[in-house]
């Protein structure tokens, strides 16, 4: 296990860059989940870090050793691929063992029948098959050592492409996107066997998705990538209520993040629904408030702004009911209701609309954050600030 | 208990009976047709594939020959006067000797030009066209380009042998040394063949298998090599055994421009064999048992490669 370090690197394919002075600390023993729309440059990322890409500036550190002249091989990480990229002609027990083989066997011990006969591979074999039986057993996979990687279902083969990450002590393990080829069941299973094994193993981890709902249930940090730049780096509950950037608002969270434009009233500074007070103050150049579906309160009867219910998606244990807003027909609200809130279901019922003042962002014309309070705190303030 | 209520129930057994006989009027209607439908086609495969192979076996027995207007039924005695015929034991070794060069050694340069040939980044296609030429071209053509070649005369190969201080001679009117060079003349045709096979095998493996084989500490191009290419080319190598190895067993053109089976049959194999026996000396009935040896190398080929090829190499 190791720390690493991504110091400014950046890399360009032709004309395109796809990475622009990027920037990651990733500290040992920590889950970082690096996570951004297809095409925000986080696989590249990870590539680079392998070595398997070379990046055009900038440097990778790993346990304080610069290795932008070391091979993959040589950098000791060890790589779980999209595609698992399991080796098709090797049982189980081989594919497991390869960096087992590749680290202890020199080449001509590596040799089929000659192999065996020389000094010293009998030995180093057997310990090799002890700690392929080992992982195995860590991932349950201990009936499967037999078989080609063909005869397995996705979700084995997974667990075989993660057996021959853990066999050997790898530096850090970088995972490119290892659930997208499961089914929607096997990947919320999984998610909770990564994050428990990384627990257990207490190795650095960096973890690349696009889905959301991975980064947030798995890992200690999140840095948020868009375009070639990582935005925002937090834990999952700062990356979630302190989005620095709308784009980051946008991008977290399901459902997405509520966005109605507003105006500020430049004398008190409240924002302003269609000429309806919000119950917030906001900074003069704000001209959006984000609130999330929990923050919104729906009502048959009170609250300050009108809508009509439009559609409610029951999940049983919870309700989100999308609203279209009286005074802004092109808004359309999602709010999530308790469970066995009857009404919401009656589509075209009129709903009125509250917001959590608490919970509420604001965001300029550029979509960065802004300063945004309930008033009654910002008069709360304004009074200490008299009396004081 | 289940099995008395249901047969003695009346009403339940009658509509299962006739259900059954429908069932297999319709079956036998069905077969009928699909046995219709097929006739044409087995009709034309017995004509034109499996009867000429029964007629030269059935061949095989007799005195025939070319031009005769009757046969007599001579048994095994073909095959026993092949069992006497040196030409015969000569033609099947120079044969296995052909095949057992040129099959490993257009496997190995095929393989090797793909592999360089992908390492390319320009000019990739030029050089696949400039190997895959002699596959285009006629053999009976390009063996005339050759004795030209082998001209000890004139012949650039001799000639380029003589300044390195070889007797300038004709390689292929001696001895020792004719069958060598059909070999390299095999070679060098079915080198390009194989090594388009190489290259479409090689563009189908995944490149992540190198990469995860990279990250797994194999970095050598030999380990590379010998831990992804070559198992995973399994499949196109055994086809190229195959396939190399058949039509090295037909060799003719070349023989038969270049050697005539000369000198001293130090060229003489199967196939030139049973031409000249069947139309240089019409004894076609002497022909036809030798093909029917021929046939037998060829199944054995066949059968290697069904079993093989279909059962062995396949991963997944």
């Amino acid at each position: 296990m190791a720390e690493v370090k991504i110091k400014n690197v950046s890399k360009r394919f032709g004309d395109t860059s796809v990475l622009e002075n990027a920037s990651l600390t990733i500290a040992k023993g920590e889950f970082v989940s690096l996570i951004g729309p297809s095409g925000c440059g986080k696989s590249t990322l990870l590539r680079i870090v392998s070595g398997l890409e070379l990046q055009d500036a900038g440097q990778i550190a790993i346990a304080d050793q610069t290795v932008d002249d070391l091979r993959p091989s040589a950098r000791n990480l060890a790589m779980v691929f999209q595609s698992y990229a399991l080796y098709p002609h090797l049982n189980v027990a081989s594919n497991i063992a390869m960096p087992l083989r590749m680290q202890r066997l020199n080449s001509l011990q590596r040799l089929p029948v000659v192999g065996r006969f020389l000094p010293g591979t009998a030995a180093a074999n057997d310990d090799i098959a002890r700690q392929v039986r080992d992982a195995a057993e860590m991932l349950d996979i201990s009936h499967l050592l037999e078989r080609k990687p063909g005869q397995l279902s996705g979700g084995q083969r997974q667990r075989v492409a993660v057996g021959r990450a853990l066999v050997r002590n790898p530096a850090a393990f970088l995972l490119d996107e290892p659930l997208s080829n499961l089914d929607a069941k096997l990947r919320v299973h999984m998610r909770t066997e990564i994050a428990q094994l990384h627990r257990r193993l207490q190795a650095t981890f960096i973890y690349v998705t696009h889905d959301q709902v991975e980064a947030m249930t798995m890992s200690d940090r999140i840095a948020v990538m868009m375009d070639g730049n990582i935005i925002q780096t937090g834990t999952p509950d700062e990356v979630y209520d302190n989005p620095a950037d709308i784009r980051v608002a946008e991008f977290i969270g399901s459902p997405k993040i509520n966005l109605i434009p507003v105006h500020v009233e430049p004398a008190r500074g409240v924002a302003l629904l269609a000429g309806t007070d919000c119950g917030v103050t906001a900074d003069a150049t704000a001209e959006c408030l984000g609130v999330r579906p929990e923050a919104v309160a729906i009502s048959p009867d009170n609250g300050p702004v009108t809508g009509t219910v439009e559609h409610a998606e029951n999940l049983g244990s919870e309700e989100y009911v999308q609203v279209r807003l009286d005074a802004l027909p092109d808004t359309l609200i999602t709010a999530r209701a308790g469970h066995g809130t009857g009404w919401t279901r009656r589509v075209g019922a009129t709903a009125h609309v509250s917001f959590d003042g608490d919970r509420i962002l604001a965001f300029d014309k550029a979509g960065k954050r802004v300063t945004c309070q309930p008033i009654a705190r910002h008069l709360a303030q304004k009074k200490a600030v008299a009396n004081g | 208990m289940a099995d008395v209520t249901l047969s003695g129930d009346p009403y339940q057994a009658a509509p299962k009976n006739t259900a059954r006989r429908r069932l297999s009027t319709r079956e036998f209607k069905m077969q009928g047709l699909a046995w219709m439908l097929a006739l044409p086609a087995l009709f034309l495969m017995g004509m034109l594939l499996l009867g000429p192979l029964l007629a030269v076996v059935a061949l095989s027995f007799t005195d025939y020959s070319l031009g005769n207007g009757s046969l007599d039924w001579r048994g095994l005695d073909n095959y026993r006067a092949m069992l006497g015929d040196d030409i015969f034991y000569k033609s099947i070794s120079n044969t296995l000797v052909y095949v057992g060069i040129v099959v490993p050694g257009s496997l190995v340069l095929g393989l090797g030009a793909a592999l360089l040939i992908e390492s390319l980044t320009r000019g990739k296609a030029f050089w696949r066209a400039v190997y895959f030429l002699p596959v285009m071209a006629t053999l009976i053509a390009m063996a005339i380009v050759w004795e030209f070649m082998m001209s000890a005369r004139f012949g650039i190969i001799p000639q380029t042998l003589a300044l390195l201080g070889f007797p300038a001679k004709n390689w292929l009117q001696e001895t020792a040394t004719a069958l060598p060079v059909l070999c390299i003349i095999g070679i060098w045709q079915s080198l390009g063949f194989n090594m388009v096979l190489f290259m479409a095998g090689l563009s189908g493996i995944p490149r992540t298998l190198y990469e995860a084989l990279e990250l797994d500490g194999g970095s050598s191009a030999w380990t590379r090599f010998w831990t992804i290419t070559w198992p995973m080319l399994a499949p196109v190598t055994m086809f190229v055994v195959i396939i190399t190895a058949i039509r090295s067993f037909q060799v003719f053109d070349t023989v038969h421009v270049l050697t005539k089976g000369g000198p001293n049959n130090a060229t003489m194999v199967l196939i030139y064999q049973i031409y000249q026996e069947g139309f240089d000396f019409f004894r076609s009935s002497y022909a036809a048992a030798l093909t029917v040896v021929f046939l037998v190398f060829i199944f054995i080929l066949t059968v290697i490669k069904a079993r093989t090829i279909e059962n062995k190499v396949h991963y997944s």
